[in-house]
């Protein structure tokens, strides 16, 4: 496998950059960018003027990730070229939030192939049920093969995102690559670092990922009063309390969510994903470095499911929320899973506004928010 | 600019404030083009650098404002639930104790017990538990109590009333028996079934006690909807609240309509048999199983004299005297230990004293589970009955001797009348046969027609005074109608001989010939009625007809009819005629004499043999008497007469003036399919036999024909004619001499008319000599009555008989026939008569001194027996007519017996009947019996022996005079052995017999079998002189 990868600054035209990717005869075009790149120019044209026989993937961002940290603005392109490993591609429409399940199953249909290993994929980031999707596809293609990805970002200001397929460039396409055959390597690792905190609120009425009610209280309420001045910046700031998951034990079912929207005149939140209706759920609270420590169980996880020989992709879907934590720091994760993989890996990634992968080793695929998550690619 | 970055930067830099710091990075910017390259990026660089850092100051604060505020909020909220938690463990700890007294007041029983209660464990769940299982419970005895009120429901008639009586609940069964809907029930008022049959007492006390919170019980008859009335057996219970005060009443009932008219059944029912006890006239009475009085009826005071009010309770031995209670305490004992039922007759006195005589009937009663529980008595009275018994009983007795007595003095009559008449007649004639003048003879006959005439009188007197005393008995036993009737007729034949009357006999071929009846009292009827025909005919014929009008397999009626051409008798005078004593009119007895009495007899006489008897008459012309009589057959008839074919084909000419003769005969003859041809005179045969020279087989002649008789004819054929052709005399009068005769004419047979057909085929075989290659059994007489007399050999006859006079003439009768007489004056004489001389036939009176006949002829068959002696025909001469005399009789060994006074033509028909020549030695041949022996022997010891025996014999006689066993055993012996040497069988039985005898010291026989022993040897002694005599030359 070999990797090559540019960076398009922001001042940058893409043109420009291509050349360093020259003699690369990628298989897979991975590109993050920031929205202005999406939405304007012609991306998906150029690349694929330049690389007719890629396939392009990728999506619109909040912060792009590179071997060399974190930036805003840019656009990263990482091209692939596979020695033995066959792809196989997707992509569909989603046609509303409750579309989500179904897309989900379309893309699986498309991408579902007999040596099918691994698949990535990618979300449109706004009014989409992330959990939804994945189980969609898991229905489809078996809860034995491992997806990992993400939904695209804006930047923060969850109004639209966007998403790169072989159709080219649009909002509310769902896109994914399968990856087949028996010499691919795959290691993945998802890991948050929140921690949760104060008493177990029932949930005492959402519907699917809409979360109404917490004991018997308007949900944004809550997070109003613990926001205080910070709820003007809602939703961006409903990121930094997440909500653990928990059973109607109490016990924490380990998943995060996160929301995506608030709505004033239902007093509801609109998380990522959905939640238990008989559940529990927990506000939580991160520091940086329990995120950075965080982050580097992720890439440890990653590195350990295989031994893969050779040139490594790695493939860092964060989430926002843990930009909005850490601030300038931020860069701190990327540099803690730089040192976990090593230097012959190379790294890309973004700032996602929810994390696919599966949770643990073998268990089937969950969207995550407020995780580090890691995909590690090779070839044997 | 962060407050804390600025306050640094003062501190570290000297700036002022933000205006100075933002003064010196401009100055350092601008300175940063004139700095050394390394600086450059410092000085350029500054400014971000500040801002990044300012930056991170800022997020730092935020994050700490952040989380103190999340802290404040999140420890508020935890203690917010942590008290909001706590009140409601309180609440619930609250809600678990009041439920915890809940369950404590709901258990009081369990609480004691239940550790989870006891010590107040707050385990909800258990507690839970445990209520559920409370509940499960209770539900479990609403379950049940559902199921019971439900079984109830199907039974009882159920209602619930509040205090005032008005209905709040009513069953289905309820609703069905008394007619109401339920809607209609609930809410009225009890009483709209109450039926108004009770007092208004009752009510009022159930009412007392269901307010007072007791149970009702009773028996209530009720109105249902319709009216019609239905009984319940009520229970009513009041429900009490918790003060104990009854807030409801429910009433369970049972129909028990069906019950009580049952019960009214049962009453009328028990009322009714009290009445018929009460009514019955007979005393009735019940004990209990202790034998004590329940029940006295009526006619049980009446009988016994007694009020039975005194004596209800008390046993029999209160009622009773001593010796009546002794009676039936054990009895009553028995009947109530072993059940069933008693019946016996006793005596027992009532209070009065009054004896009565009673039958007791008693039966034991039982109570419903089959245990004896009592008596129950009824006496018979008896009394009257008894004595009417004792009376009828002594009356009965009285009777009985009276006929007794009659019936003696009859017999003593008989015997006593007719002795010294047998005399007369007999002697008369005796007399008559001897030599006697014309003069004399005419005297004689006159005496012997007059004795007839008296002794007729005096049998018809004493045979009716017999039937009068109903002591005339007819007699059963077999005999041979044809013949009895022939004979009879025969004997009358003489007499309408005399009256120059014929006398025709006819009997139908299809008359059984053995019949069972009484001969004797037949041929008494017989002679009446044809000795009155004889009387009362001047001229012509006597025709007695003998017809079977019905044969079946057992008996046959027989209609004999006697008709005569005499004067026969007016119609008026026919039904008196057979009156006792009366005759047609006086003056018949004048002309015809008699009794009157004969034909009073004779009709009932035939009616004591069943049959009747009628009569057609015509005045001038004629009667006919008929009797009809139905008589057994004998079907084991002594012999039977087997017709043989041979007559078939025979010619016989029948030479008879008389029509009716000749048509009889003609008809005897025909069923012999033999060939008859008749004349009716002399002339006519004469012209036949000798001017047509017509032969014919036989020649039957009567002897009395007008003109030429018989006789005559028959010397003319023989003699003038040579006619050689047999001929056979039939005359209506024989007498002696005629077969003398016969016999010098040359007539082959002679009979008496009316001959029987027996006596014709007899004649006609011995004619055609037929009988000796026939096996047919003759009849007893032959050829000729007379000529089988004369055929019969002469007879040695012992007559035993004590009476002189009946000894003449018996002698007299037997000497006349030419029979040898030896006379015994008694058994005893007649015994040591017959041991000493072989007799063909004895003659033997009953009563004699000495030994009578009855037991001489017991001891005469005895002796036969012992000696194995041929049978010697013994015929009694009985003067009884009393029928166990005849069976005496017979029983006694006699063969036969004789009527006395002894007839003499009865006399010839025993003694041809029973009289067979004996032959000289008793069946054995002593001579064959040497002829076998041992000739030498007997040749050496012959002659000693003819001398030894006789003193033997001698020996034997000393022996038993001298009551010496001994020596008659042992001389005995000897003889024995001697005799055994001539194989004299005989004489060695007897004197075996005697050896025998003398052993075992039993002498009391030896003499009689020492006179046979006697006997025996003399026979032997004859040969074994004809031996000796040849041996010495």
């Amino acid at each position: 496998m070999h990797v090559k990868q540019c960076v398009i600054r922001s001042s940058e035209v893409l043109a420009d950059s291509l050349p360093e990717l020259a003699g690369s005869s990628p298989d897979l075009l991975l590109v993050f960018g920031a929205v202005k790149h999406f939405a304007e120019g012609d991306l998906a044209a150029s690349l694929k003027a330049a690389y007719p026989e890629a396939i392009l993937l990728g999506c619109s961002t909040a912060g792009e990730i590179t071997s060399e940290g974190v930036d805003d603005g840019n656009c990263t392109v990482t091209a692939v070229r596979f020695e033995k490993t066959t792809l196989t591609r997707g992509s569909s429409r989603l046609q509303g939030m409750e579309d989500s399940f179904a897309a989900g199953e379309r893309l699986g249909r498309q991408i579902a192939a007999v040596n099918l290993k691994s698949v990535l994929i990618f979300g449109p980031g706004v009014q989409i049920n992330g959990s939804a999707l994945v189980n969609g596809m898991s229905s489809v293609i078996g809860t034995d093969i491992p997806i990992t990805g993400g939904l695209a970002g804006d930047g923060g200001a969850f109004r639209q995102t966007f998403t790169l397929g072989d159709e080219g460039v649009t909002d509310n396409a769902v896109v994914a690559v399968g990856l087949c055959g028996d010499s691919l390597r795959f290691g993945h690792g998802s890991f948050g670092g929140w921690e949760a905190f104060g008493p177990a609120r029932k949930v005492t009425r959402c519907t699917g990922n809409i979360l109404y009610e917490l004991d018997g209280e308007p949900a944004l309420a809550v997070y109003k009063r613990y926001l205080g001045d910070h709820a003007r910046d809602l939703p961006a700031s409903g990121l930094l309390f997440p909500f653990a998951m928990l059973g109607d034990d109490h016990n924490a079912l380990g998943l995060i969510r996160t929301i995506l929207a608030v709505d004033e005149a239902t007093g509801s939140l609109t998380l990522a994903g959905e939640i238990n209706p008989d559940g529990y759920l927990k506000l939580m609270h991160a520091s940086t470095d329990k995120l950075v420590n965080g982050a580097e169980s992720a890439a440890e996880a990653a590195m350990a499911m295989q031994e893969i020989p050779g040139d490594t992709l790695a493939i860092l879907v964060s989430c926002v929320g843990r930009k909005l934590v850490m601030g300038n720091r931020v860069d701190e994760e990327v540099e803690a899973v730089g040192d976990v993989f090593g230097s012959r890996a190379v790294l890309t990634g973004f700032y996602s506004y929810g994390e696919i992968s599966p949770f643990t080793p073998g268990a089937s695929c969950k969207l995550h928010n407020q995780t580090m998550t890691v995909t590690l690619l090779g070839e044997a | 600019m962060q407050k804390a970055l600025l306050r640094q930067l003062k501190r570290s830099l000297g700036i002022a404030d933000e205006a100075a710091l933002t003064a010196l990075l401009e100055a350092a910017k601008s300175a940063a083009s004139l700095a050394d390259p390394a600086l450059r990026g410092l000085l350029t660089g500054f400014g971000v650098l500040l801002e990044r850092v300012g930056e991170s100051y800022d997020q730092y604060e935020r994050d700490i404002e952040l989380r103190t505020r999340s802290l404040e909020l999140s420890s508020a909220e935890l203690s917010g639930v942590n008290d909001r938690l706590r009140d409601e463990l309180c609440q619930r700890d609250q809600a678990l104790h009041s439920l915890r007294e809940a369950l404590a007041d709901l258990l009081p029983a369990a609480s004691a017990s239940d550790s989870l209660l006891g010590q107040g464990c707050e385990d909800l769940a258990a507690l839970s538990e445990r209520i559920a299982a409370l509940v499960s419970a209770s539900e479990e005895s609403r379950r049940a109590l559902a199921n019971q009120k439900f079984a109830l429901d199907q039974h009882a008639i159920v209602s619930i009333t509040d205090t005032n009586g008005k209905i709040i609940y009513a069953n289905d069964r309820f609703c069905q028996i008394s007619g109401y809907a339920r809607e209609e029930l609930l809410g009225a008022n009890h009483r709209i079934i109450k039926s108004g049959e009770h007092p208004p007492e009752l009510y009022a006390e159930m009412w007392r006690s269901i307010s007072a919170g007791q149970v009702w019980r009773g028996e209530i008859c009720n109105r249902a909807r319709d009216g019609h009335h239905y009984w319940v057996s009520a229970t009513i219970v009041p429900l009490l609240d918790r003060h104990g005060r009854p807030e409801q009443y429910v009433g369970i009932r049972t129909d028990i309509s069906d019950r009580k008219m049952m019960e009214k059944q049962l009453s009328a029912q028990l009322r009714l048999v009290e009445d018929l006890i009460e009514a019955i006239p007979l005393p009735v009475y019940i004990k209990s199983r202790e034998g004590r009085y329940l029940r006295l009826n009526r006619a049980f005071e009446e009988f016994f004299v007694v009020d039975r009010r005194k004596f209800i309770g008390k046993t029999l031995h209160e009622l009773l005297r001593p010796e009546d209670a002794a009676i039936h305490t054990s009895r009553d004992s028995e009947l109530l230990a072993g059940g069933g039922s008693q019946s016996y007759e006793t005596s027992v006195h009532g209070r009065d004293g009054k004896e009565h005589q009673a039958i007791y009937r008693k039966v034991a009663l039982y109570d419903s589970e089959g245990k004896i529980a009592g008596l129950l008595g009824a006496i018979i009275d008896i009394t009257e009955r008894k004595a009417a018994e004792a009376a009828m009983q002594q009356a009965k007795e009285a009777a009985e001797a009276a006929s007794r007595a009659k019936s003696d003095f009859l017999a003593n009559m008989s015997h006593e009348i007719r002795t010294p008449m047998n005399g007369i007649i007999g002697m008369t004639d005796l007399a008559l046969d001897t030599a006697l003048t014309e003069e004399q003879r005419e005297f004689m006959s006159i005496v012997k027609s007059s004795a007839e005439s008296l002794l007729t009188i005096i049998n018809d007197i004493l045979d009716f005074s017999k039937i009068e005393a109903g002591k005339l008995l007819v007699e059963k036993i077999a005999f041979d109608l044809h013949r009895v009737i022939a004979e009879t007729l025969k004997t009358l034949a003489l007499r309408a001989h005399e009256s120059q009357l014929e006398l025709i006999f006819s009997i139908e071929q299809n008359v059984p010939r053995n019949v069972i009846g009484d001969p004797g009292r037949l041929r008494q009827v017989l002679v009446n009625l044809v000795g009155n025909a004889i009387k009362f005919t001047p001229e012509g014929e006597i025709a007695v007809f003998v017809r079977a009008t019905a044969v079946q397999a057992r008996e046959v009626t027989l209609e004999i009819s006697v008709c005569d051409t005499g004067i026969g008798i007016a119609k008026d005078k026919q039904a008196a005629i057979f009156e006792a004593f009366a005759q047609e009119d006086s003056s018949t007895t004048r002309r015809f004499g008699g009794t009157g009495l004969g034909l009073s007899i004779s009709s009932r006489l035939v009616e004591l043999m069943g049959g009747k008897i009628h009569l057609d008459s015509t005045p001038g012309e004629g009667s006919t008497f008929v009797v009809s009589l139905t008589l057994e057959i004998d079907e084991t008839p002594p012999s039977a007469l087997t017709t043989h074919v041979d007559l078939a084909g025979k010619h016989i000419l029948i030479v008879d003036d008389n029509a009716t003769n000749r048509r009889v005969l003609a008809g005897m003859l025909a069923q012999w399919a033999v060939k008859t041809r008749s004349v009716d005179g002399p002339t006519a045969a004469l012209s036949l036999l000798v001017d047509q020279g017509q032969h014919y087989d036989c020649i039957l002649l009567d002897a009395h024909m007008p003109g030429m008789d018989g006789y005559e004819l028959a010397a003319c054929l023989r003699e003038t004619h040579k006619v050689t052709i047999p001929m056979v005399m039939l005359s209506s009068g024989a007498m002696r001499g005629d077969a003398k005769r016969c016999q010098e004419i040359g007539i082959s047979g002679f009979f008496a008319k009316p001959i029987s057909q027996e006596e014709l085929l007899a004649a006609l075989c011995r004619v055609f000599d037929l009988s000796r290659n026939q096996r047919i059994i003759p009849p007893r007489e032959l050829v000729t009555r007379h000529a089988l007399r004369e055929l019969q050999p002469t007879l040695d006859v012992l007559l035993v008989e004590d009476h002189p006079i009946n000894q003449r003439l018996a002698l007299g009768l037997l000497e006349k026939w030419g029979h040898r007489a030896r006379l015994a004056n008694n058994g005893l004489e007649a015994i040591a008569m017959i041991e000493d001389h072989d007799f063909d036939l004895v003659l033997m009176d009953m009563h004699m001194p000495e030994m009578g006949g009855i037991e001489a002829t017991r001891k005469i068959r005895a002796r036969e027996q012992t000696l194995g002696l041929k049978h010697l025909p013994i015929i009694a001469m009985t003067a009884a007519a009393m029928e166990g005399d005849r069976e005496a009789c017979l029983a006694a060994g006699m063969d036969d017996y004789l009527a006395k006074p002894v007839k003499a033509g009865d006399l010839l028909e025993k003694l041809l009947a029973h009289g067979e020549r004996v032959p000289a030695s008793p069946g054995f041949n002593y001579a064959t019996a040497l002829a076998g022996a041992d000739r030498e022997t007997v040749e050496i010891i012959a002659e000693i022996f003819l001398e030894t025996w006789p003193r033997d014999l001698g020996k034997i006689k000393e022996a038993l005079a001298g009551d010496d066993p001994v020596t008659v055993e042992r001389v005995a012996h000897s003889l024995k052995g001697s005799l055994g040497t001539f194989a004299a069988n005989p004489a060695i039985r007897v004197a075996a017999a005697i050896e025998s005898a003398a052993r075992q010291k039993n002498l009391d026989d030896v003499e009689v079998q020492l006179d046979s022993l006697t006997h025996e040897l003399e026979s032997l002694s004859t040969h074994l002189r004809q031996i000796v005599a040849s041996i010495s030359g």
